[in-house]
């Protein structure tokens, strides 16, 4: 029985040693929570985020309390007169400020957690080429992967730390009621797989740049491609093909209603997905306004004449971001482990400007000979 | 028997282990020359950034418990080769032996074995930000894999070793510059390896600082260790290497024992300096025409002159530098001809060269 057990336990152990063996780790952390400027950061993340939630709320709550719903084109003409929506896609009052209010702070952590992960990060390998402790540090024993996954760990259980600090802020939305704990669930795994992936990308980034500075600036133009640039193309080409096929279909032939493809429904599915904080709203979306599962959705659309038809059924917008982030963190780290080698350092004096060939040298000894020694 | 067992325990308590205890076995580096055993040595070395030669063909030979003074003026090639050494360069062609595992081997287990092997500093101390002296070599320690109980007495001692025992505390930016130089040489033996490798471990340090690193490494030299120290400075390495190599463009120019060097560059001509008294006999004139007169005698060039009054006696002194070819033998012979010949001499030194003069006879300037 004992045996059995320890089977299963030591490759949990197994993970803990690494972690625990680990010196990178023992001494990030170290300088990383030494003094009070840790616990300072923290609280001061805790706070502005509460601040956030608070001015969302009074901006929900003050734009609806008078008439009770947004829209404004049935505001009644006697403004003392109270009328309640009674259409069935308003949920109840409150519900429907808690899952604003949960999104509004999920995508503000997004958007911390976005610049603050590389921030943290992206210093951890260039900086010991900036400080000199590079060469230092591979002469020692530790391999690429140790020393990969160390700065990786440390930094991300710091933001980790944030996130989880921040936990109580959000909890705050359940005194609205209406919000499932299925839906804080996928919004930490998100917050986390955003933190990992930023993380992954910054600390290849880190490993592949001479300065910390370089380094952010490749981070920042990979993070628009991935969160602004493929989510805007899928849109763009989602809308493009759409317009063509309405004005063919309806204005022309004023024939079926038309579906996009499979093929489209699967591409702006998956590139919308790139973006943590679309694919948040997407999902929060689908889950409040129609029955959707918590890891599919049928994908549906409506005629002109308001037919409800369906398209293919696609995985939940956060499950698809979630895998996307899994397999590109994997790949950032191994990428980042196979950059972690010794800098192949040119002298000064031959050193030419980056990218162009090094200034022609004449070589001291008029031919290379092995040198006789007396 | 016993006591033996009991020895051997002891022995082993002051050996540094290693968590993973795999243990390699040295691949055979060819033997270059019969004698000494070799430590460090290289093979034809060549390394090029393309169209420059940093090394040409280096056949470095160190052989154990030396203090090896690699000598040259900067961009010489020092670095490079030194980084070679240490795996952290890979070497255009040729190749490289530290305690017989060859550097061209990139094996995990070949360079884990080699790492184990040196102690490697380079020119530049790289400190960390919020860290403390005994942190340092706690983290270092730990990067060797030093086992966990012995990392505390470890440092401890590296610490009274390099004379910081009272810093352990000190957050390694608050220290002098001496001080994080001598850190950095702690921080090299934490693992217990047989070669240093030090580049430039003097540049920028005051006298006293640079006083105390020598003591140092003298220290390290009687417990029993090889280092390689570079230098551009010649006084530096002068009064501590027992070998010296000297570089210049890439190019071995010279090595071996410091005496043989200094013997090998006279190429038989020996420095004398005499001094010589004129009375009313002899002019300065004449004098130098006797000394001229004997054939083994290449440049004389008079250094001095000045006249004492005693007892109304007027004395010209002269001291003179002379060149003179031949063996110690010839210089006895030469010195009694000029007694014979009646000339006062009183003063006769065959001046030692240092290794100053070694390297500006040896290297050509040519970069410098």
């Amino acid at each position: 029985m004992a045996k059995k057990l320890a089977i299963v336990a030591r490759p949990l152990t197994g993970l803990w040693g690494v972690f625990r063996s680990n010196p990178i780790i023992v001494k990030e952390l170290r300088g990383r929570m030494r003094a009070w400027r840790g616990m300072y950061n923290l609280a001061f993340y805790t706070l502005s985020l509460s601040c956030f939630g608070m001015m969302v709320f009074v901006a929900i709550y003050s734009s609806r309390n008078y008439y009770g719903y947004y829209n404004y084109n049935t505001v009644p003409t006697n403004p003392n007169v109270v009328v309640r929506p009674i259409s069935s896609s308003y949920s109840s009052y409150g519900s429907d400020v808690g899952n604003q209010l949960l999104l509004a702070l999920i995508i503000a952590q997004l958007v911390l957690i976005i610049f603050l992960s590389p921030a943290f990060t992206v210093g951890a390998i260039a900086s010991e080429k900036e400080r000199q402790t590079y060469d230092i540090l591979l002469t020692t024993l530790l391999r690429p992967r140790d020393i990969v996954l160390g700065k990786l760990f440390s930094s991300q259980a710091y933001l980790c730390l944030m996130i989880i600090a921040a936990l109580p802020v959000l909890c705050i939305v359940f005194l609205l009621g209406g919000v499932s704990l299925s839906q804080m669930a996928i919004g930490l795994l998100v917050l986390i797989l955003t933190t990992v992936l930023m993380g992954s990308i910054s600390i290849y980034w880190s490993a592949a740049s001479r300065t910390a500075g370089r380094a952010f600036r490749s981070v920042f133009f990979l993070m628009m491609l991935m969160f602004l640039a493929i989510p805007g193309l899928g849109v763009l080409i989602d809308s493009l093909v759409r317009n063509n096929a309405y004005t063919n279909a309806y204005y022309f032939n004023n024939g079926p209603p038309y579906i996009p493809p499979d093929w489209l429904q699967v591409y702006t599915n998956i590139s919308w997905s790139f973006n943590p904080a679309v694919a948040m709203g997407l999902s929060y979306n689908y889950l409040s306004n129609r029955s959707s599962d918590l890891f599919f959705y049928q994908n549906s659309f409506y005629s002109n004449s308001g037919t409800r038809l369906n398209g293919v059924s696609l995985p939940m917008p956060w499950l698809t971001f979630s895998i996307i982030a899994v397999v590109l963190s994997i790949l950032f780290i191994w990428l980042a482990t196979r950059r972690v080698k010794p800098l192949n350092v040119t002298p000064n004096m031959v050193k030419g400007k980056r990218g162009k060939k090094a200034k022609f040298q004449p070589t001291p000894y008029p031919a290379e000979q092995p040198a006789t020694q007396e | 028997m016993e006591e033996q067992t009991q020895n051997n325990d002891f022995e082993n308590e002051n050996i540094l282990t290693f968590d993973d205890g795999k243990v390699i076995e040295p691949e055979q580096a060819p033997t270059l020359v019969d004698g000494p055993e070799l430590v460090v040595q290289t093979h034809d070395l060549v390394k090029r950034y393309g169209n420059f030669l940093a090394v040409n063909y280096v056949n470095l030979q160190i052989e154990r418990g030396a203090i090896y003074g690699f000598i040259g003026p900067n961009g010489a090639g020092k670095t490079t080769t030194m980084r070679i050494l240490s795996t952290l360069l890979d070497q255009t062609s040729g190749d490289g032996w530290v305690c017989g595992y060859p550097v061209s081997n990139k094996s995990r287990s070949n360079l884990k074995a080699i790492r184990r092997s040196i102690g490697y500093m380079p020119d530049y101390f790289g400190i960390y930000d919020r860290m403390k002296s005994w942190e340092y070599l706690d983290f270092f320690a730990s990067a060797f894999y030093v086992d966990t109980k012995k990392r505390e007495a470890l440092v401890r001692d590296l610490l009274a070793l390099v004379d910081l025992g009272e810093k352990r505390n000190t957050y390694i930016e608050d220290l002098s510059r001496g001080m994080k130089q001598r850190l950095g040489l702690a921080r090299t033996l934490v693992h217990d390896p047989q070669v240093l490798i030090l580049d430039e471990p003097a540049s920028g340090l005051d006298p006293r600082a640079r006083v105390e690193l020598r003591e140092l490494l003298r220290e390290l030299a009687r417990m029993g260790k090889t280092i390689l120290v570079s230098s551009h400075i010649l006084t530096e390495l002068a009064e501590m290497c027992t070998h010296i190599g000297i570089i210049e463009r890439g190019t071995l120019l010279a090595q071996g024992r410091v005496s043989e060097i200094i013997r090998a560059m006279r190429h038989n001509i020996r420095q004398v300096r005499i001094q010589v008294a004129l009375d009313n006999s002899k002019t300065l004139d004449e004098v130098g025409a006797i000394i001229q007169a004997n054939p083994q005698i290449q440049k004389v060039e008079v250094s001095q002159q000045h006249q004492t009054e005693a007892n109304q006696f007027v004395t010209f002194e002269v001291s003179m530098e002379l060149s003179v070819e031949g063996a110690e033998s010839d210089l006895n012979k030469f010195l009694k001809s000029l007694i014979l010949q009646e000339v006062n001499i009183y003063g006769f030194v065959e001046r030692e060269d240092n290794l100053e003069d070694i390297f500006m006879k040896v290297t050509k300037g040519l970069v410098a």
